[in-house]
């Protein structure tokens, strides 16, 4: 056990050296780049409220993975779902009529919803019916969503006042959610909190739970045991592209106000890759969601303080990707026996 | 009209070979890890690597040779990492290959900082350019560079490698059961860890193929999903290398349709349009999927299975 | 009488320069289990020398050391008169030393010539296939199997690649050949056969040890025998010098062997309704070959109805078929009664198909059941009642293990098969299909897995028994079915069972020729 937390820690360490380095390599200051990414978040209020700002689509997509993580699936297409989810507000309001804030706002959700779950199910079934990876799947989906966001964006929803800025018509105030303390903020925090709360109690204490455990341990004993298997596939599915959809609105209607380009910034990769750190365990997304975020906020300031792109974020979470796996799976090996005896080499 | 028409059929042709060529080469070594029993979910990122290592080299070095070397050589080490995360260490070929997606977009695009916006001048005339004028084929393959005519050589060369050769039937024996091919006495973890190498070398060229022939310049994330329609081409030609080109040839098609249409003017939703070589990619898969629920005997058996096995079979 | 034996041996020892392989205080253990215990003897040059035990005896053990598959913690191996120690498969090969394992290791997807390319019996990088292929067609003419080397080996039978390993291993130059069971998948005649080519073999100097727990081939086919017994040698005769009794008293532990477990079932009494009757079954595999055509039978209630046939001819497909697990085939079953019948599946494959194996004993336990009260309630579980259940099964099935959190995969192999019973035979099932349920288990819990089956059949419920072990079957059922190639071959009431008969309808004999082939054993 400790021996296993030492050689993630070592590993980890050596990450963040490579990490120097290749930041070194490429021209930048790598001092000034992990100061930035280490404090950004919290070199102020702002700095932290925007923390909890990004914190809220990361946690959503980090649901969106988990979830189907349970049963044993790969979804990887939080980034789409969440896009899709955006998508379906704005329609959603482009064809409802003038209301008031709560029923614009739900309707908005719901179409965002209806969206992503959508978009969702169709990795979802696909894998249950006819076994197609759905890893696969959903991440071709990922590339289709920007598409389909640039067609619309630039095309029949494109705002005639934007002088050829490629967005939509700023939605109206009612269809904005507010921002929460005078921050950014928005409500919908509450919501991925009391879904965090519910999946887990639902994982610990419900029948479903069980079932889906049943599930990602072995999905033939599920079967003969009489569970429906695709049909969990589909729903768990449909429920994640819902819950990174609402992620989606929530940029939408709390952050953007508008349907433009860039309205993520990798958040349904970086919920994949909270919701692998921490097992798919619904408790502990909210801190990884944080955590994550916080590294994130720094990083919007990189450009600004070292020169280096955004992407070198992406850079980061690689590396620390590939020390935790490679260090889990090596200790993995030491620890345990291999059933099969192989003959030395 | 006859004479636009056929100026048209040669464009297109001309094109639809350019742009399925990067998904040739990712194909080819898509097939060789997978064949010896590894999937690799990072083609992306190989070739994204090997797209950035190109033009930089190029702008380093001016040879394309060079270039091409590089791009292979950077790639095929992190085909290595891949391979040795999956096969050494054991870790999930799923996760490990997603991880190093992500890495190579990383890695990438810190690297590729110093280069964006450079076009890249090559030092290379395409070989068959005294053909255009040939009626037919002619206008078709004279403007194709090297690396397009390669990829059919190439195509043959992989074939050829593994159902004639000694080598080939050793990795498809670690792909097909890697304990039997042990039991043989076959160095399985050897043998898949320098097919991890040889589909880095082969991802690094097809992404070089972009950077460099295609584009001539670089971009970040600028392979844009071929990895992954690479992926799906190897599973729908049922791990066949010539089969693949199939694929290839329609993703190229669709990609090449879209800049052709609006070349000439033609109204069409450009982006709409781009979601086609997805759209189709995605049915391909659920039509190959199906097919193998029902015949699983064309899939390498033991794809995807750490070598000694684990205990728990998953579904 | 042991000290005869013991003159035999020394006289035998002396001559080295006739010794093939010589083990000598061999001793290997896999954690806490010792599997082989000082193990010492030899193997003299151009003999049939036979390795008689019991399950669990330590014989596949001491030849994979042999074959350099594993490393003995203490002791040394000498082939020839050298000393060896070999690291790897290819080290024992380098030496002439080939083994056929009771699995097939031969690669489907690849073709019979590719396979034999993969032992490094050719060298070169192009290698020439159709060379290769006339010579592999030469050979396999002479040994006596013709065949087409470029056709893929899934398109082969069991029979035909059993035949195909022994080949094999010859091929290119094999001196001394292992052979673990050989005759397990193959039917009494296909097997003789077999053995009676080995033999043959040995006039040319070639060094046979053949691992079997069946007497009667020891007896009929070598001219040396070894006997090991819970991983120690136990004596090392010429078989001209021994018995059956003699043999199987050397090889059965003190503390009982085959219990038998059904004396005391009645017949089934007339008039038992029938349960199932199972109309013109057929499927087909993944690579669409025929594997069951047209089967049918009818199980009643009260019935042990066993399914006899070599491994491989559809008793898989039967099993996963009638337990409702897969649900491609046509024919139909019918059920007589109205209501849902309660099925349950003791599959062969007991860690990867039966259990979940990262899950707690716990959970395993409770698998069919958390769904339903009392275990749950509006959907939530009843945590308390789930560990009350699962704590009174471990006792009630003697499942030994320190807690029932642990996961399940931790147990040993009868355990596990405890923990499987347990569940799929708890609440009454009306229908219960077990395949190979005693397969690598402990005579203890191998009688005990029977006697619930039984119990089951008592209860008014029907059990299909689908078995490889022909003994099990003659112990437990009331009438037997026999497949072969996917069809039924013959059913048998339990006042014709006969082994004989039985060995002729597995291979395919029809009845009538049965008696013309009717050798005694």
């Amino acid at each position: 056990m400790i021996a296993r937390a030492a050689a993630v820690i070592s590993c980890l360490a050596l990450g963040l050296a490579a990490f120097a380095t290749v930041i070194a390599i490429g021209g930048g200051d790598s001092i000034a780049v992990l100061r930035t990414l280490a404090t950004g978040g919290a070199s102020s209020v702002y700095g932290l409220t925007e923390t909890v700002v990004k914190a809220i689509p990361v946690l959503l997509c980090a649901l969106a993975a988990a979830l189907p993580g349970r049963l044993g699936l790969v979804n990887i297409g939080g980034e789409g779902q969440l896009l899709l989810g955006a998508i379906g507000a704005t329609f959603a309001i482009r064809v409802s009529p003038p209301m008031s804030a709560m029923p614009t706002l739900l309707v908005m959700a719901l179409g965002a919803a209806l969206a992503g779950a959508g978009w969702g199910l169709l990795p979802g079934t696909l894998r249950g019916l006819t076994r197609a990876n759905e890893t696969v799947i959903s991440l071709l989906l990922n590339y289709v969503a920007g598409l389909i966001l640039l067609h619309l964006i630039h095309g029949p929803w494109k705002d005639p006042a934007s002088l050829g800025w490629p967005q939509t018509a700023a939605l109206p105030e009612s269809a904005r959610l507010p921002g929460l303390w005078g921050t950014r903020i928005h409500p919908l925090l509450w919501f991925a909190l009391a879904s965090c709360v519910l999946l887990a109690i639902l994982d610990r204490y419900a029948v479903v739970g069980m079932a889906s455990r049943i599930i990602g341990a072995n999905a033939a004993v599920a079967r003969y045991i009489g569970l429906k298997v695709p049909l969990y596939y589909a729903i768990a599915f449909g429920l994640a592209g819902a819950l990174a959809a609402l992620g989606g609105f929530g940029e939408l209607s709390g952050i953007q106000g508008r349907l433009r380009d860039g309205m993520s910034l990798g958040y349904g990769y970086a919920g994949f890759f909270v919701a692998w750190l921490f097992r798919n365990r619904f408790e502990w997304l909210p801190l990884g969601a944080f955590l994550f975020s916080f590294v994130i906020t720094g990083a919007d300031s990189l450009q600004a303080f070292s020169g280096m792109p955004f992407a070198t974020v992406y850079l980061l979470q690689g590396l620390v990707f590939l020390a935790i796996l490679g260090s889990t799976a090596g200790a993995k090996i030491i620890e345990r026996r291999i059933v099969a005896a192989s003959p030395s080499e | 009209m006859r004479v636009l028409d056929e100026a048209l059929i040669a464009s297109v042709a001309a094109g639809t070979l350019r742009a399925a060529t990067p998904v040739i080469y990712a194909g080819l070594g898509a097939v060789i890890s997978e064949r010896s029993g590894v999937i690799n979910l990072g083609l992306e990122g190989l070739m994204l690597t090997g797209a950035c290592a190109a033009v930089g080299a190029q702008l380093a070095f001016g040879h394309w040779v060079t270039s091409l070397l590089i791009a292979a050589l950077a790639a095929g080490i992190v085909g290595l990492a891949h391979a040795f995360f999956c096969v050494t260490l054991r870790a999930s070929q799923v996760v490990t290959g997603l991880a190093f997606f992500f890495l190579c977009q990383g890695l990438t695009a810190v690297f590729g900082v110093s280069l964006v916006g450079r076009p890249v001048t090559l030092d290379v005339r395409p070989p068959l350019a005294a053909l255009q004028s040939v009626p037919g084929l002619g206008p078709v393959l004279g403007e194709q560079d090297v690396m397009v005519l390669a990829a059919f050589l190439a195509t043959a060369v992989v074939s050829a490698l593994l159902f004639r050769t000694r080598w080939g039937i050793l990795l498809r024996a670690c792909g097909e059961s890697a304990t039997s091919a042990a039991a043989a006495g076959v160095p399985v973890r050897r043998i898949r860890l320098l097919a991890g190498l040889g589909c880095g070398m082969f991802c690094g060229l097809g992404g070089a193929h972009l950077s460099l022939f295609y584009a001539q310049q670089w971009q970040e994330n600028m392979v844009a999903g071929r990895g992954w329609i690479a992926l799906v081409m190897v599973i729908f030609g049922m791990w066949f290398p010539g089969r693949i080109l199939l694929g290839a040839y329609l993703f190229g098609g669709l990609a090449t349709m879209q800049l052709n249409l609006q070349a000439r003017g033609v109204a069409v939703p450009q982006y709409l349009l781009a979601t086609l070589p997805f759209a189709v990619t995605l049915v391909l898969l659920v039509l190959a999927s199906w097919r193998l629920k029902r015949r699983s005997g064309w899939m390498p058996a033991d794809l995807g299975n750490p070598f000694p096995p684990e205990i728990q079979g998953k579904d | 009488m042991a000290e005869a034996r013991q003159t035999r041996m020394n006289e035998n020892s002396t001559r080295v320069e006739t010794v093939a392989v010589a083990f000598q205080h061999i001793s290997k253990s896999f954690d806490a289990v010792v599997a082989n215990d000082d193990v010492t003897f030899e193997v003299r040059k151009g003999s049939f020398h036979a390795l008689l035990g019991e399950n669990g005896a330590g014989k596949t053990t001491l030849v994979r050391m042999l074959a350099g598959e594993l490393v003995p913690d203490a002791g040394v191996i000498l082939v020839n008169g050298e000393q060896c120690r070999f690291r790897s498969p290819r080290n024992a090969r380098a030496r002439g030393i080939r083994i056929v394992h009771q699995h097939s290791v031969l690669i489907p997807n690849l073709s019979i010539a590719e396979n034999f390319l993969l032992d490094g019996t050719e060298e070169r990088q192009i290698p020439n296939m159709t060379v290769l292929c006339a010579k592999i067609r030469f050979e396999a003419d002479k040994f006596g199997i013709p065949l087409d080397p470029r056709r893929a080996v899934w398109e082969l039978s069991a029979t035909q690649r059993q035949w195909l390993e022994v080949f094999r291993a010859l091929f290119g130059g094999g001196q001394i050949l292992i052979l673990d069971e050989p005759t397990a998948l193959l039917s009494l005649i296909e097997g003789d056969a077999l053995l009676d080519r080995l033999r043959a073999l040995t006039a040319g100097g070639i060094g046979i040890i053949l691992i079997t727990h069946k007497m009667r081939e020891v007896l009929k086919f070598a001219d040396t025998v070894t006997v090991l017994r819970k991983g120690r040698w136990v004596t090392t005769e010429a078989v001209r010098d021994v018995t059956e009794e003699h043999l199987a008293a050397m090889m059965v532990a003190a503390d009982g062997a085959h219990e038998q477990v059904a004396p005391q079932r009645m017949a089934v009494k007339e008039g038992f309704s029938k349960l199932i009757t199972v109309n013109s079954l057929s499927c087909t595999d993944h690579r669409g070959r025929q594997v069951l055509d047209s089967v049918g039978f009818v199980l009643s209630r009260g019935e042990v109805l066993g399914v006899a046939g070599v491994s491989g001819n559809g008793q898989g497909e039967l099993a996963r078929i009638v337990a409702g697990v897969e649900r491609a085939f046509s024919g139909s079953i019918e059920q007589s009664s109205v209501r849902c019948l309660i099925r349950r599946y003791i599959p062969d494959d007991r860690i990867r198909v039966g259990t979940a194996a990262t899950l707690s004993v716990r959970d395993n336990l409770t698998l069919r059941d958390f769904q339903l009260p009392p275990c749950s309630s509006w959907g939530l579980l009843n945590r308390s009642v789930v560990d009350k259940l699962a704590s009174s099964r471990v006792s009630l099935f003697q499942i030994k293990t320190p807690s029932t959190t642990i996961p399940v995969s931790l147990l040993s192999g009868g355990n596990i098969q405890r923990v499987v019973v347990a569940r799929e035979l708890a609440g009454d099932p009306d229908l219960v299909v077990a395949h190979n349920p005693t397969a690598g288990l402990d005579v203890a819990t191998a009688v005990f897995v029977r006697r619930r089956l039984v119990d089951v059949a008592a209860g008014g419920g029907g059990v299909l028994l689908i078995s490889d072990d022909l003994d099990e079957l003659i112990d437990v059922a009331d009438r037997i079915v026999v497949l072969h190639a996917g069809r039924v071959a013959g059913v048998l009431g339990r006042s014709q069972f006969d082994r004989v008969v039985l060995a002729g309808l597995m291979s395919g004999a029809t009845d009538r020729s049965i008696d013309t082939m009717n050798s005694a054993p």
